[in-house]
């Protein structure tokens, strides 16, 4: 017979004596070797998660088309989800609603280019949203929410109502380019051949930056270290004001054009540009000798960035008609969006609650995608959060994993950006090449290893 | 200092203005210096410098060769104390009284000098030279640096909240203190704007007299009409009467259903006598349609009806003995196998069903077929007369046989399928054996016949395929026919040669009834090795062979004959036992196709073949993994050098010696990798590790260490910790899943707060100081 093993057990330790008592917990400290197939399920799991990714990636959302002419800029509000103004190439302003995604109201504001376009801060629920603007046409106007509406009220029966008058506008004696308002005093700059600061009560700018010869094409507070300003110039160079000095801090020139900048809200001392080569580079602002990073995989310029609310991710747009969303410490890009329809892009946004994405391009049109491709949309079930919590670890633990990794990094590409990327491949190969061919017949002297990060900047002239 | 005294003096030779030059040959003169007293002077002087600032500093080295910069002080923007300064400005005055006293003196000492240089010092910091004021530009340049390096300062503020951030494991943007109070929800702005817009004014006239209509009957908000809505609901239907008058009809509607689902299994139900009735009327028609084909074509209605027939036997057969009948599939479904006693009672019933089955099949008559290849040809010598005897008789036996009855076969085959027999009757069967092969293809053509008739084995290529089993048959009974051909003749062969010295030896064979002796002679010459490749090749056929050697003929005595022909034929079945295994390939086959008894009893091994077959295993194990290993584990060669080669003194043994220890660790390492092998404690298992591995390193593996990691130990520690619940802990599954960033949707995160409570703790200084320079100690693998 078969002797049979009983399952033998000490009573006590398992009969509480009291009700207070505290039972032992058994718990299995070998659990790879009891659980064999612990890799292969995971594994199995990740593989099927990527994939699951892949198949509900559907970032698009909608495309609106009420500007007649390309979209040159885009501003959000800083306080509320539901604000988004554009402005085009033809001097109009959109303000759009973006809980219904619709326009609300066209306003012609300038003459001539749209440039700048900027939120004030109202904090405050209740309170008027106020936004800037500056044109071609040397103009920075003042506009409140309030005031639109009220004229649109008055204005009902005029079909396509578009010239509502600002609350206040200057006129500015230099070039003006974009404009962008303080977060906590009611105070914007604008950029143009000269940085000028200003305020709601004057006509003429409070402080003005001067610094080379060269107009300056973008301007940025600091979310954070608000009184800070980065600039990019025509002269190829980024330079740094505080304005409550009188003078700029400090100054360094790329080898290329910086065409697009960006303050990370969360790490206050670093900033991101975007250049004219595709690269786009974070800066920290205490050490400029060098980039800190090099973010790769545009093909052609970098048209504007802006990062998200968190300030772990920041999108791009570009002049290759892609957008690409870039995680703040990888060199290369999470995503890219394109559309056949899509030209270059010259405007990007970021919404306030880190789900959206807004994109005004060249084709007159702006779209609205999602942050993340695969997230569903709808509200969810504490369940179906947590699978999808644990498909996104899974994903994250296996994405070295070969194939785990060519699923997750394929992305669909337009032609021409394929075959460009390709080029691109071979000249920096051939580059490599050359350089190792010098250093090995020359001393180190005459080629020696400069990182990327230095190659990249030029000196100063001053 | 030397090389600037020396510079002093040329240059004031050569360059200087006449001025100067005189100035300092008088000064020189009137101190009464010479040389190496100047030396003195230029260090002390120089030594008093040091507390200056810098440039002070470098004026004052310049100061030593003082002929050239002693006028033009004021270079640079601000002008700073020279010796120069105080030799021009105060030093005419004071220094002509001192000359005056010296001139006096005569001499001079250098601590006198150095209490004059204080002295002058003193006085220069009581009324200090003024600067100029800097160009604009290179005052903005100056501002710009130190504005620049205020707000580097200023920026170290958010180092620790910017480290803390990037360091989390996670960061939570759902907090009040980044969405702000009021859950930042701010989505409402704008329909706050709509709001009005809509209560203000109704756009279009329609709108404003559905307005006006609706405010007249008093339902101004949407309350107004939900209200009334309700009001005029109730009026119809109290809320009980309703649901009264929802169980109504779900109780009909249940009705309904279940008698509907009664009709249709009513009328899928047939008696018993409806079916016995439908039968009869199938076998009524049936034997209507048979007499009709009796009449037309009595040959086809008897192939029928036998056809009918043998279905029927198989019928009863399945019905008794079946594996898949009622008893059997219980047996099996409710695991009732392991109880020993039903299982043999099982088993009992299988066999049954066998050994009926084959009576069904030798039931038919058959015809024998007249083509079959083994027909042999050439016999030359008296044995191979014999042997085709033996098979003309074997065949006719079997003929016989199969003509007799079904069961004396059975019986004998079993006899003959038997190995262990006794020695007696071992002759007989054996002889027996020689012919197996044609005796089973006989009977498989027999059931291939009848097998067509059946139905999967009537198939084509089942057909197809016992044909090339045929065939196979038939080509392995014609080697085995040739082998033993062949050795005969050179047994043949060998006795012609040695045919004055040998002796024949009988070798008698028996089979069946009729018993056959086959006189073989063996050389006296012949080597037992030699015995037993013959015995080994002529063991297909289970020769016995008696061997009788010449002296045994001369000094024979029956009963020590027959003491050594026991031994012998022990010893040669012996052999050809132990050379059979070896033998397999051959013999196998020759086996398998022997009786179907047969291969029944070869797949029960009995537990002694086991134990055999295990041994073999594990030597063929062994073997396998030390020839894979050997590749592996690399020795070195070992060469001869000098003295090994030839000559006086040459010690072999010593080579020998370097050898073996060679060979020796080679042995070590490879049973060391041997006792590695995953399958080194695990018996009779041979695992392929290393394919194995190749098929996971595919899939599970990763090529390259990933870049964050600093060893493989660390990776590993980290993907070996499974996320998933099954493995894990609910709580612990939950810390592992938590997203990296987590916001709210339709909440605003607000940038980056100063806190001014979080300040920079001395060990993140130090990890940073520690990490620029490198050291930084490595993480720990993992986290838990």
């Amino acid at each position: 017979m078969v002797k049979v093993k009983t399952i033998c057990r000490n009573e006590k330790e398992y009969q509480k004596q009291t009700n207070n008592d505290l039972l032992k917990v058994y718990r299995n400290p070998t659990k790879a070797i009891l659980h064999p197939f612990q890799k292969a399920r995971e594994y199995q799991r990740a593989m099927n998660a990527a994939k699951l990714e892949k198949i509900f990636a559907k970032p698009f959302i909608e495309a609106m088309n009420d500007h007649s002419d390309g979209v040159t800029v885009l501003a959000k509000n800083r306080y509320n989800l539901v604000d988004v103004i554009s402005g085009s190439a033809d001097g109009e302003i959109i303000y759009w609603n973006m809980g219904e995604r619709k326009s609300k109201f066209i306003i012609n504001a300038h003459h001539n280019f749209v440039r700048g376009l900027s939120f004030a801060n109202n904090k405050a629920l209740s309170a008027d949203s106020i936004f800037v603007s500056s044109g071609d046409d040397k103009k920075v106007q003042i506009w409140s929410l309030q005031g639109i509406k009220a004229q649109y009220e008055k204005n009902e029966g005029l079909k396509g109502f578009k010239n509502y008058t600002p609350r206040a506008s200057f006129l500015s004696k230099h070039l003006l380019h974009n404009i962008d308002h303080s977060y906590d005093q009611n105070l914007f700059a604008t950029s143009g051949s000269v940085v000028q600061i200003w305020s709601y009560e004057r006509s003429t700018p409070l402080q003005t930056f001067e610094w080379g010869v060269d107009t300056v094409t973008k301007v940025k507070f600091n979310p954070s270290e608000t009184n800070i300003i980065a600039s990019v110039a025509l002269d190829r160079s980024i330079v740094l004001y505080d304005i409550r000095g009188n003078t700029a801090l400090e100054k360094i020139a790329m080898k290329n054009r910086c065409s697009a900048l960006c303050w990370n809200p969360y790490e206050p001392m670093n900033f991101v540009v975007g250049n004219e080569n595709s690269n786009v580079y974070t800066f920290d602002m205490r050490k400029l000798e060098s980039a800190k990073m090099i973010h790769k995989d545009h093909i052609q310029a970098v048209l504007d960035i802006d990062f998200a609310p968190t300030g772990r991710e920041f999108v791009t747009a570009s002049f290759d008609k892609t957008i690409r969303i870039f995680p703040y410490n990888d060199g290369r890009s999470r995503e890219v969006y394109h559309t056949k329809r899509m030209q270059q892009v010259n405007a990007i946004l970021y919404s306030m609650d880190n789900n959206f994405i807004i994109s005004g391009s060249e084709d007159t049109n702006i779209r609205i995608w999602k942050s993340h491709a695969a997230d569903p949309m709808k509200p969810m079930l504490p369940r179906e959060k947590e699978k999808l919590a644990y498909n996104e670890k899974l994903k994250k633990k296996y994405k070295y994993n070969h194939e785990v990794k060519r699923i997750l990094r394929h992305r669909h590409l337009p032609k021409f950006i394929v075959k460009k990327k390709k080029v691109k491949q071979i000249q920096k190969i051939s580059k490599h090449k050359k350089i190792e061919n010098i250093r090995k017949n020359n001393r180190l002297t005459d080629a020696p290893y400069i990182p990327d990060r230095k190659k990249d900047l030029d000196t100063v002239q001053d | 200092m030397g090389k600037k005294v020396k510079g002093n003096t040329s240059a004031s030779k050569v360059n200087q203005d006449s001025n100067e030059k005189d100035l300092h040959s008088k000064m020189l003169d009137q101190i009464g210096l010479s040389v190496s007293d100047s030396k003195n002077i230029a260090k002390d002087s120089n030594k008093k410098s040091k507390h200056s600032n810098k440039k002070a500093e470098r004026q004052q080295e310049n100061v030593v060769d003082f002929d050239q910069e002693f006028m033009d002080d004021d270079e640079g923007g601000d002008q700073q104390l020279t010796l120069g300064d105080i030799f021009q400005s105060i030093g005419v005055s004071k220094l002509s009284e001192k000359e005056q006293k010296s001139k006096n003196n005569d001499t001079i000492n250098a601590s006198k000098l150095q209490k004059q240089i204080k002295e002058l010092r003193k006085d220069a910091e009581k009324n200090p030279a003024i600067s100029q004021p800097l160009t604009g530009r290179k005052r903005l340049q100056i501002e710009r640096e130190q504005n620049y390096k205020q707000v580097q300062k200023h920026m170290k503020k958010w180092i620790p909240q910017v480290k803390e951030n990037r360091e989390a494991d996670y960061v939570d943007f759902t907090t009040t203190d980044v969405i702000g109070e009021g859950g930042g929800v701010k989505l409402n702005s704008l329909n706050q704007i709509a709001s009005n817009l809509k209560a203000s004014q109704a756009t279009s006239k329609l709108e404003q007299q559905i307005q006006q209509e609706l405010s007249r009957q008093g339902l101004q908000s949407e309350n107004d009409i939900k209200r009334k809505e309700q009001e005029s609901l109730k009026n119809v239907l109290s809320s009980d009467q309703l649901e009264q008058r929802y169980q109504q009809i779900a109780q009909m509607k249940s009705l309904l259903f279940r008698q509907e689902m009664k009709n249709r299994r009513i009328s899928k139900i047939k008696s018993k006598l409806y079916h016995k009735i439908k039968k009869r009327e199938k076998d009524r028609e049936e034997k209507k349609l048979i007499d009709y084909l009796e009449q037309i074509d009595p040959q086809a209605a008897q192939v029928y009806r036998e056809k009918e027939e043998q279905k029927k036997v198989e019928e009863r057969l399945k019905q008794r003995h079946a594996s898949n009948n009622k008893f059997a599939k219980k047996l099996k479904r409710f695991g009732m196998m392991e109880n020993e006693n039903i299982r043999e009672t099982y088993n009992e019933m299988m066999r049954e069903k066998n050994t009926l089955k084959q009576r069904t099949k030798k039931v038919n008559p058959f015809v024998e077929d007249d083509d079959s290849d083994i027909s042999d040809d050439d016999s030359g010598s008296e044995e191979e007369d014999d042997i085709n005897a033996i098979r003309k008789k074997a065949l006719k036996a079997i003929q016989n046989e199969i003509d007799d009855d079904a069961s004396d076969d059975d019986e004998e085959n079993d006899q003959s399928g038997d190995d262990d027999e006794e020695e007696d009757e071992s002759e007989d069967e054996d002889s027996d054996e020689i012919d197996l092969n044609f005796d089973d293809q006989k009977k498989s053509q027999q059931k291939q016949k009848k097998e067509t008739e059946k139905g999967i084995l009537g198939l084509k290529f089942m057909q197809r395929g016992e044909e090339r089993l045929k065939e196979q048959t038939k080509e392995q009974a014609k080697m085995l026919m040739q082998q033993i051909k062949e050795d005969q003749e050179i047994l043949g062969l060998s006795d012609e040669d040695n045919n004055k010295n040998n002796a024949f030896v009988k070798a008698s064979n028996k089979f069946g009834q009729s018993k056959l002796e086959i006189k073989q002679l063996e050389t006296h010459n012949i080597t037992d090795d030699q015995l037993k490749k013959a015995a080994v090749k002529l063991a297909g056929s289970k020769l016995n062979i008696d061997n009788e050697t010449q002296n045994a003929k001369n000094s024979s005595k029956n009963n020590d004959d027959k003491k050594k022909k026991d031994k012998k034929q022990l010893e040669v079945t012996f052999d050809v036992k132990e050379d059979l295994k070896n033998f397999k390939p051959d013999n196998k086959k020759v086996i398998s196709i022997s009786k179907d008894d047969q291969v029944l009893r070869n797949l029960f091994i009995a537990p002694q073949d086991e134990e055999q077959a295990m041994e073999e295993f594990e030597k063929e194990k062994d073997e396998q993994i030390e020839d894979e290993l050997g590749n592996k584990v690399k020795a070195p060669i070992v060469q001869r050098g000098w003295n090994e080669w030839a000559g006086d003194g040459v010690n072999e043994s010593n080579h020998e010696k370097r050898q073996a220890r060679v060979t020796e660790i080679k042995k070590k390492k490879i049973e060391e990798l041997k006792k590695q092998r995953a399958d080194s404690k695990l018996k009779g298992v041979v695992l392929n590790v290393e394919e194995r591995d190749k098929k996971f390193a595919q899939k599970y593996l990763v090529k390259e260490l990933p870049h964050p990691y600093k060893n493989v130990k660390q990776f590993e520690a980290l993907m070996n910790v499974p996320i998933g619940k099954d493995w894990n802990t609910l709580q612990s599954h939950k810390r592992l899943i938590q997203p990296d960033v987590l916001t709210k949707a339709g909440t605003i995160i607000k940038p980056l707060k100063y806190k001014k409570d979080l300040p920079i703790r001395m060990e993140t200084i130090e990890a940073l100081v520690e990490h620029r320079h490198g050291k930084r100690e490595k993480r720990p693998a993992a986290k838990f």
